[in-house]
């Protein structure tokens, strides 16, 4: 009997393939979206017992929880590529964070922080001058390991948030290619951002599959209220924006109002179409006109949290940010090993339950 | 509050490659089984669009899913195993282990279209599928006992055709 258990393990294997499983999915919606669904459903299917035996290696993680607390640890949170902590912070912090989260909802979601996070350090480094291709190469590579593994946990959810996450992460990204196009545009010696874009722009059409199938207004939702939920997003947005003179928020501003022309123009022939009665168009204008509203309150959002301090003098960029000063490079290293020993045991341990 | 159509896509997610493998055992072609998948989730629907209550999702897709299979049968069988390496077919696991796996799989396959539709059909809801006894009851509208007694003489048939092939 093992032999034939082991033989129906290996067949429990055999799945769709992504294209075809998305094929399927696109067809499935368009037939959705070409029949009339009911108000209210329920829909229900076997439970099943939850085993409080899941977390019996606690002591374990909390190994790693003290290894969190060293001050190394802590300090290496704001480090960027080059910097003698940023091993620490991607190869110990964001290891452990990852192991710690216990749901693959949360796994998933942890990956899209990580995404944005180097979006962040790429703008980081490329307002301080200290982009060059090593971190450039490096960014690159974190970048693309983060999104693969989130397009697999995005697979193996079963969950509509999965959904709406993606469509929050196209938004972020078209607001960080939109200041990254920013700094290209006003600054010199900016082409290693280049490369950057053209990651993004791979990343989105990966996600755009995805994000089409459920948008940010529900069935259900009065779109008169979506108008004017909108409609006060875009004035709070336009309040924020004006007064910002110096050169760079210039152009920064320009995008900002791209985005929100973009959004009134399809919050302008939705209206219509709703009072028409088309609501079903009227939806999906409503729902780009809201992504667009998204975008440009990120790239507000990334603008003033970017902390540049530049001499806007022939538009270079001339302060260059200190490094940080590492003590003791040893025992950074002793400390990388011993965690990255520590998760891969608690891993171990966490993979056969599923987490 | 999630919307019956959001409801449905993430049913769709949770139980399409359960559905696949299912199909794909039972009718030996990749594609067949993909269209088989599509046409259980679209009736799926159309049969929530009528009732607008269903107690127990799982089982209305394996039951549609087995009813478009013996409609399969009837018209016509195909055991294709070459399908199984055609380009585009997925295994998840890793590249070192892919064509051992894919043999073990085709032998399992083989072995399996030995048997009786009727004990074919449980051993792959039980040890594919993962269901439970009472599972696989509701779903094939039997008793357990019955199902319990087809899984085991299932695998003791299915032991004996390994052993003498």
């Amino acid at each position: 009997m093992y032999l034939l258990r082991r033989k129906f393990k290996q067949a429990k294997r055999i799945q769709l393939t992504n294209p075809a499983k998305e094929r399927i999915r696109e067809n499935l919606v368009h037939l959705i979206r070409t029949s009339q669904a009911p108000r209210s459903v329920k829909i229900s299917s076997f439970s099943f017992s939850y085993s409080f035996t899941k977390y019996k290696h606690l002591p374990a993680l909390v190994v790693l929880l003290i290894a969190l607390s060293f001050t190394t640890a802590f300090a290496a949170e704001k480090a960027l590529p080059g910097d003698a902590l940023y091993g620490v912070k991607t190869g110990v912090n964001e290891k452990i964070k990852e192991v710690l989260s216990f749901s693959k909802e949360a796994k998933y979601r942890f990956q899209v922080k990580i995404i944005e996070e180097r979006l962040w350090e790429y703008e980081q480094l490329a307002t301080t001058g200290q982009l060059n291709k090593e971190s450039q190469v490096s960014l690159e590579t974190l970048i693309n390991l983060s999104f693969a593994r989130m397009d697999n946990y995005f697979y193996q959810l079963a969950s509509s948030s999965a959904y709406s996450t993606q469509a929050q992460l196209y938004n972020k990204l078209s607001a960080h290619k939109s200041v990254i196009q920013g700094l290209i545009e006003n600054f010199e010696n900016m082409e290693n951002l280049s490369s950057a874009i053209s990651q993004i722009q791979l990343i989105e059409t990966k996600l755009k599959p995805a994000i089409k199938l459920l948008g940010e207004v529900k069935s259900s939702e009065d779109l008169s209220e979506v108008e004017k939920r909108i409609q006060d997003k875009t004035s709070k947005i336009r309040e924020n924006v004006s007064g910002k003179n110096t050169q760079l928020y210039t152009k920064v501003i320009e995008q900002i109002n791209g985005q929100l022309e973009e959004s009134q123009k399809a919050l302008r022939e939705g209206s219509i179409l709703n009072q028409k009665g088309n609501t079903d168009n009227a939806r999906e204008l409503l729902e780009s006109s809201e992504r667009a509203a998204e975008r440009a309150e990120k790239i507000l959002e990334i603008q003033e949290g970017l902390d540049i301090k530049m001499h806007i003098e022939k538009g270079q960029i001339t302060e260059k940010k200190q490094k940080n000063e590492v003590e003791n490079p040893d025992i950074q290293e002793e400390i990388i090993e011993k965690v990255d020993e520590v998760v891969e045991e608690v891993q171990e341990v966490l993979n056969p339950l599923g987490i | 509050m999630r919307n019956p159509e959001e409801k449905f896509l993430v049913i769709y997610e949770k139980h399409s490659d359960a559905i696949f493998r299912h199909c794909y055992f039972r009718v030996s072609s990749k594609e067949l089984a993909e269209n088989l998948t599509q046409e259980t989730f679209m009736r799926a629907w159309k049969y929530l669009l009528e009732k607008e209550e269903i107690k127990n999702m799982k089982a209305l897709l394996y039951r549609i899913a087995g009813n478009l299979v013996i409609d399969y049968y009837r018209k016509k069988k195909e055991s294709s195993l070459e399908n199984m390496t055609e380009a585009g077919f997925q295994i998840a696991s890793n590249e070192d282990k892919e064509m051992k796996t894919a043999t073990e799989i085709r032998g399992l396959m083989d072995k399996l279209d030995e048997l009786e539709p009727k004990y074919s059909e449980v051993l792959i809801m039980r040890f594919i599928d993962d269901m439970r006894p009472r599972e696989i009851a509701k779903v094939l509208d039997l008793k357990v006992n019955v199902v319990s007694v087809r899984i085991h003489r299932g695998v003791e048939k299915l032991k004996y055709i390994y052993v003498s092939s």
